[in-house]
């Protein structure tokens, strides 16, 4: 007997249930310590910017960043984190003495979550994140980079 | 003696499987940069990003396995059309929201594909799985052993 529809979106549901449970598994096996990477809040970014003790990385899309950005952030978009990953090292061992702080948009966006996360893939130890992002920023009214 | 039709359904179902183990592989060797690529999308909250990102590269390889094993075909051309699909959403959607999406699909590139062609890639596997399904639900021997060995039973039993 021929199978019906029913049965092979079952089999289809079984196949994706399957791949559900794998990549909950995986995520859980390949879980970085991100929790032990410091959370920057806005009043310790101000103090960072003003004594520029930091590197700060943007990592929304170039539009975004030159349409403005926090002072003396670099432009690293999370789009291009993987191809400029060289760059990136040879950058990041520059300034090996100074704390990463990646940031992006705002609490929802996640590119600067990511990109914390590569950082920490490509094994660099002090990163963190700013996590109320550009937007945070702007609106406490504190002054914003332009790019030409 | 196979027909045409038959040899054609082989050939769908091997290369569509080939082509989903092949960006399975791609996607689970950059794992982060593909969990960049779900993140970009801003589809769903960055805590789901990673697991989504994990569960579509295993989905793509299961459904390769499957379609190039051979076993319900009608099932696993079912299983890839949904997966073509969610990726012609993704870059269609990608494009109408001017978002700067690196898919990532087939791994790493030097220059990343603009989102058109991703989409129009999207849309062709799924149109070959689609016909892929079409010929396994009109073509006995091409949908399964079994339907195949039905077939042959409804043959014999005829005078």
């Amino acid at each position: 007997m021929r199978a019906t529809l029913a049965q092979d979106a079952l089999a289809v549901v079984v196949m994706f249930v399957i791949a559900s449970l794998g990549g909950f598994l995986l995520v859980r096996h390949r879980q970085t310590s991100q929790a032990q990477h410091p959370k920057v809040m806005l009043d310790e970014m101000r103090v960072h910017v003003r004594t520029g003790d930091v590197l700060i990385l943007d990592a929304r899309d170039r539009s975004a960043y030159a349409a403005g950005h926090i002072p003396t952030a670099l432009s690293f978009p999370l789009a291009e984190w993987k191809l400029r990953a060289a760059e990136l090292n040879v950058t990041l061992r520059q300034h090996r003495d100074r704390l990463v702080v990646v940031y992006c948009g705002d609490s929802w966006c996640g590119q600067s979550e990511e990109l914390q996360l590569a950082l920490i893939d490509l094994g660099h130890t002090r990163v963190g994140h700013f996590a109320a992002g550009f937007s945070a920023w702007r609106d406490a009214g504190l002054l914003v980079a332009l790019s030409p | 003696m196979k027909s045409p039709f038959d040899w054609i359904a082989r050939l769908l179902r091997i290369g569509i499987g080939g082509i989903f183990l092949y960006a399975a592989f791609a996607k689970l060797n950059e794992a982060r940069a593909f969990t960049a690529s779900v993140v970009m999308l801003q589809v769903v909250p960055f805590r789901w990003a990673e697991w989504l990102a994990a569960m579509i590269s295993l989905a793509e390889l299961l459904a390769g396995a499957w379609l190039i094993v051979g076993w319900r075909l009608r099932a696993s051309a079912l299983a890839a059309m949904l997966l073509a699909a969610a990726f012609a959403f993704a870059s269609g959607q990608a494009m109408i929201r001017e978002l700067e999406f690196n898919c990532h699909c087939f791994g790493i590139t030097a220059q990343p594909p603009p989102a058109g062609l991703v989409l129009v890639r999207a849309l062709l596997l799924l149109g070959l799985a689609t016909l892929l399904r079409w010929l396994a639900n009109n073509i006995p021997a091409a949908g399964s052993q079994a339907a195949a060995r039905s077939g042959a039973r409804e043959v014999e039993r005829s005078p």
